[in-house]
């Protein structure tokens, strides 16, 4: 390493801002180079004497008296509470609340039941399986028109009577399990319509 | 166990001014060292000594962590810019004006006092006059290190330069004080000897 190297790592060593390595490498510099340890001298007593040579002096005693003045003031001025970075600090806290109560409230509210799973119900209720397989392969579309197709077809093979306009059928947001009233039907008992024919 | 100087700060933010006054206390020597060395004019140094502790008081929330006199000096440093350049607009403090002199040193007195005249015999004097006539940069390097103890990495974060540059600037102006002192050194060595 060159000396001018070497004096840059000296001038760091004072302030302990050489690592471990360097440090090593300066001090093996040092035993091998008269020169790097005359600088390395020369500079401490110009830094020793200048340190206690320059001068010092004091802030006059009203320079003191107005800097206390002032801080008092401004501490009496305004509740320290609402610096600004309290402030900011706060509208952080807002948002981050605002945020969690939104995302927490989004995930709870009510989903919409869709077509297909309307469907499902209903074919459950009427215990269809065959319907209830069509209404999975179907739903992955979830196209109402084929639905209510399948509707109708469940409904008057175990039974049911569709109205005359099965297109205009429409599906509620809830069903409930027991009571697939929501597609405005009329229901006939299987058996009883089996007896008829 | 000693209080260090965030929590000074704390208890100033909640209304302790006697904490601020611990503070300006500690640093007063190497702050006021630093400002006097740089201007050379004691009644501007006053001023700048209370403008730094007044935008202390005001920006309180922006000091974080890290060495307080390192952010005083930072503070102390801006200030002395906004002076110069408020005379001068649109200088820097190493640029060259009327007769190669920089606004740094243009800021000095050119012409020593007659008492100063008398004591140029003394080494102190001799040290004092050597710093003075460094280049501004130079100077504010060995001053914030000699005066203000900052470390290398802070003098440079203050200047806006790399550590390199703050290393060299140290380096130049040690050594033109070495070239100065140079027929001093006897002296030099009798004083750090005895």
């Amino acid at each position: 390493m060159n000396c001018e190297k070497i004096q840059q790592q000296i001038l760091l060593n004072q302030t302990g801002e050489l690592s471990g390595q360097e440090f090593e490498t300066l001090c093996n510099h040092l035993v091998e180079c008269e020169k790097c340890r005359k600088y390395r001298d020369d500079i401490e007593k110009v830094m020793s004497v200048a340190r206690t040579s320059l001068p010092a002096g004091e802030p006059g005693a009203a320079v003191m008296a107005g800097i206390l003045a002032a801080a008092r003031e401004e501490s009496n001025r305004k509740p320290l509470f609402f610096t600004p970075a309290y402030m900011q600090w706060a509208a952080c806290a807002a948002a981050a609340v605002f945020i969690i109560c939104g995302t927490a409230l989004w995930s709870f509210r009510e989903k919409p039941v869709s077509a297909a799973s309307q469907m499902s119900t209903i074919a459950m209720a009427v215990g269809s399986e065959e319907v209830l397989h069509a209404i999975s392969q179907s739903g992955k579309t979830e196209k109402d028109q084929e639905l209510q197709s399948l509707a109708s077809q469940l409904l008057l093979m175990e039974g049911f009577i569709v109205e005359e306009h099965p297109a205009e059928i429409e599906f509620s947001d809830a069903v409930d399990e027991r009571q697939p009233t929501a597609l405005q039907l009329h229901s006939i008992d299987a058996f009883e319509l089996q007896r008829c024919v | 166990m000693e209080v260090t100087d965030k929590e000074l700060l704390i208890r100033y933010r909640r209304g302790q001014v006697d904490a601020l006054e611990a503070l300006i206390e500690k640093y007063r020597r190497p702050l006021f060292g630093f400002i006097i060395n740089m201007i050379q004019g004691r009644d501007e140094a006053d001023e700048i000594f209370q403008e730094v502790w007044l935008r202390v008081i005001r920006k309180h929330v922006k000091y974080k962590h890290g060495n307080f006199c390192g952010w005083l000096v930072r503070i102390a440093h801006n200030v002395i810019i906004d002076r110069i350049r408020r005379r001068k607009p649109e200088l820097s403090l190493d640029e060259e004006h009327e007769e190669g002199l920089s606004l740094g040193q243009m800021m000095q007195s050119n012409e020593p006092e007659p008492a100063t005249r008398m004591a140029l015999q003394d080494l102190s004097v001799r040290i004092n006059e050597a710093v003075n006539v460094l280049p501004a940069e130079q100077k504010e390097v060995f001053l914030m290190r000699v005066q203000a103890e900052l470390s290398f990495s802070e003098i440079a974060r203050i200047q806006k330069v790399s550590i390199n540059t703050a290393l060299a600037r140290m380096q130049y102006a040690l050594g033109k004080m070495r070239t100065i002192l140079s027929k001093d050194y006897r002296e030099l060595n009798e004083k750090f000897d005895s």
